[in-house]
């Protein structure tokens, strides 16, 4: 286990391209850690430099409050999974396990023990004779990755680990991950495009766009709070709902309709400055409901709307709809039948409901 | 028999023999012949007894380098009918390869970069620099992407983890910025040497 602190790190490449700008982050002990954003955001990059296969361009890393920016990758006591997950064909499972020991000398029972015991714990004792043409896409991951645990690392880093894996391989290994992670402790950074892998995996998230921290915090106030719309269309599936309308005595109106604003919300917005202003009102498909209670609940926020496309998912129906000309997700049980065409009454939670500025698109709070 | 020009090179000092034998075995090479070898660049060929696998996946080498190694790894990788055994040849195949920043990088993306170093004067750098300025990080990433993978809008797609359509909306706003259309052979062209090769 150790402790990270990356602070004002940035990543300039010769041509002045900033791949990374001032990320900054203390990591904990033992802490799981998901990088997460679109393709191109930085998040391997960031990887790269903490493992030492990038250069720092500026400011200061530490692993356990000794700073590291100069020292080499295998000084580093860290371990890497990448997201191509081959195996040395040639080789057995086992021979696999041990190269990384073999290079660094590491005495041969000593290496027998630490594959064995790694082995054990990832299921493979059973498989350590085979060469990975004898294995399932699961296996080779799972050999992937007892590579980096018969090291004993400081720290895991691992780079879109499960990205050529199926969907349903993909489930079982992130499964797998969390277990290995509980077992054997190591602080860990995951870099991932898959923000469901992030949400399910990370004790914190970090959020990138562009090179630049978004938000950092942990999946729950992530989803709950996001600090912009970026994070908020980013975390969650189906995604958040972005409105503009206007703010107007203590309502928020779009369309002509009128939405009763909780206090506490609308006491942020006029301490702002928003009242008579332009704003985006965010909410999670999850936030909208149609049934009787929720209608009567949230009687202040409701409107008519027909849908346009319903999606059945066995307990829940996803329902497309239009407010003015904002398109609308919602989630509804599917207690009652959902088809095109169909007239409903809706009502946002406003409880649930964000506001956002339109110029900074940052969360108004 | 055949010999494929391979160029390895580490960030940092390396033990080559073991890394050597563990590609060769990878690549299942009858032997290897080695032009020059540093601390950090291995300019070998690769001995096969038939045609190389035009398959080999040079980006799981590489990964598995690293982490074997511990060190950042990348590869030219050429093929039987380019001769480079002169070291000076060698020498500059490698300092365009570094330039270009990439972790695996084949003969024929060395050629056309090394095509841009010799038409990369003030003029087309004139030329190229006000369209340079208007590419985003989103943009570079498109061009990339669809450069890396033939021009095919699929293969592209995937590889940057994005549904088809929204690739289909990224091109079309780069169109509507640039006024080049990256989907034709010299619209890719000509922004991947404004991404790669101004400065």
């Amino acid at each position: 286990m150790a402790t990270m602190q990356l602070k004002n790190i940035f990543k300039i490449y010769d041509n002045g391209f900033e791949a990374v700008k001032d990320f900054n982050i203390d990591i904990e002990h033992g802490e799981f850690i998901v990088f997460v954003g679109p393709s191109g955001c930085g998040k391997s990059t960031t990887l790269r430099m903490i493992a030492g296969l990038e250069d720092i361009s500026k400011g200061e890393f530490y692993i356990d409050e000794r700073l590291v920016n100069d020292v080499q990758p295998k000084d580093r006591d860290i371990a890497m999974v990448f997201q191509s997950y081959a195996l040395y064909p040639h080789m057995s499972v086992y021979d696999n396990m041990a190269f990384g020991l073999k290079l660094r000398k590491v005495d041969k029972a000593e290496i027998d023990k630490k594959v064995t015991d790694a082995a054990k714990m990832l299921g493979l004792d059973h498989l350590l004779d085979r060469k990975p043409k004898a294995l399932s896409g699961g296996q080779r991951q799972r050999v992937a990755l007892g590579r980096a645990v018969v090291r004993h690392p400081k720290v895991f880093l691992m780079d879109e680990p499960l990205s050529n894996l199926d969907a349903k391989l993909r489930g079982h290994m992130r499964a797998e991950i969390i277990k290995l992670h509980k077992n054997v402790g190591a602080t860990t950074i995951y870099v991932t495009h898959d923000q469901t892998e992030a949400m399910t995996m990370a004790d914190r998230i970090v959020v990138m766009k562009d090179g630049v921290v978004q938000q950092i915090d942990t999946p729950k106030e992530i989803y709950d709070m996001p600090e912009n719309l970026f994070v908020a269309g980013f975390i969650g599936s189906p995604t958040m709902n972005f409105i503009n309308g206007t703010i107007k005595n203590g309502k928020f109106v779009v369309a002509g309709k009128e939405f009763g604003i909780p206090g506490g919300k609308y006491a942020a917005l006029e301490k702002g400055g928003y009242e008579g202003k332009d704003v985006v009102l965010g909410i999670r498909p999850e936030g909208i409901g149609g049934e009787p209670l929720f209608l009567e609940t949230f009687a202040d926020a409701t409107f008519k709307s027909t849908i346009n496309v319903a999606e059945l998912l066995g307990p829940d129906y996803i329902i497309h709809t239009m407010l003015g000309e904002a398109s609308i997700t919602a989630v509804v049980p599917a207690r009652e039948t959902m088809e095109m065409g169909k007239e409903v009454t809706l009502a946002f939670d406003m409880n649930k409901a964000h506001f956002f500025d339109k110029e900074t698109e940052l969360r108004i709070r | 028999m055949f010999f494929q020009p391979i160029f390895l090179i580490s960030k940092h000092p390396i033990e080559w023999e073991t890394c050597l034998e563990v590609v060769a075995s990878y690549l299942e090479a009858h032997a290897i012949q080695l032009h020059h070898m540093t601390t950090t660049t291995a300019c070998l060929e690769v001995v096969t007894l038939g045609y190389p696998n035009e398959q080999a996946d040079w980006r799981a080498i590489a990964s598995m380098l690293e982490q074997d190694f511990m060190t950042a790894m990348s590869i030219i990788v050429g093929k039987p009918e380019f001769e480079v055994s002169s070291w000076e040849r060698q020498q500059q195949i490698i300092q365009i390869a570094q330039g270009n920043h990439q972790a695996i990088l084949h003969f024929e993306q060395v050629i056309v970069d090394s095509m841009g170093l010799m038409i990369n004067s003030e003029a087309i750098s004139h030329l190229l620099q006000p369209l340079r300025k208007q590419l985003t990080p989103e943009h570079r990433e498109t061009i990339r992407a669809i450069c890396a993978t033939n021009l095919n809008l699929s293969k592209a797609a995937k590889h940057l983890y994005v549904h088809r359509n929204t690739l289909n909306y990224r091109i079309e706003k780069l169109l509507q910025v640039t006024g080049v259309d990256v989907r034709t052979f010299y619209g890719a062209m000509m922004l991947y040497a404004t991404i790669n090769l101004t400065h």
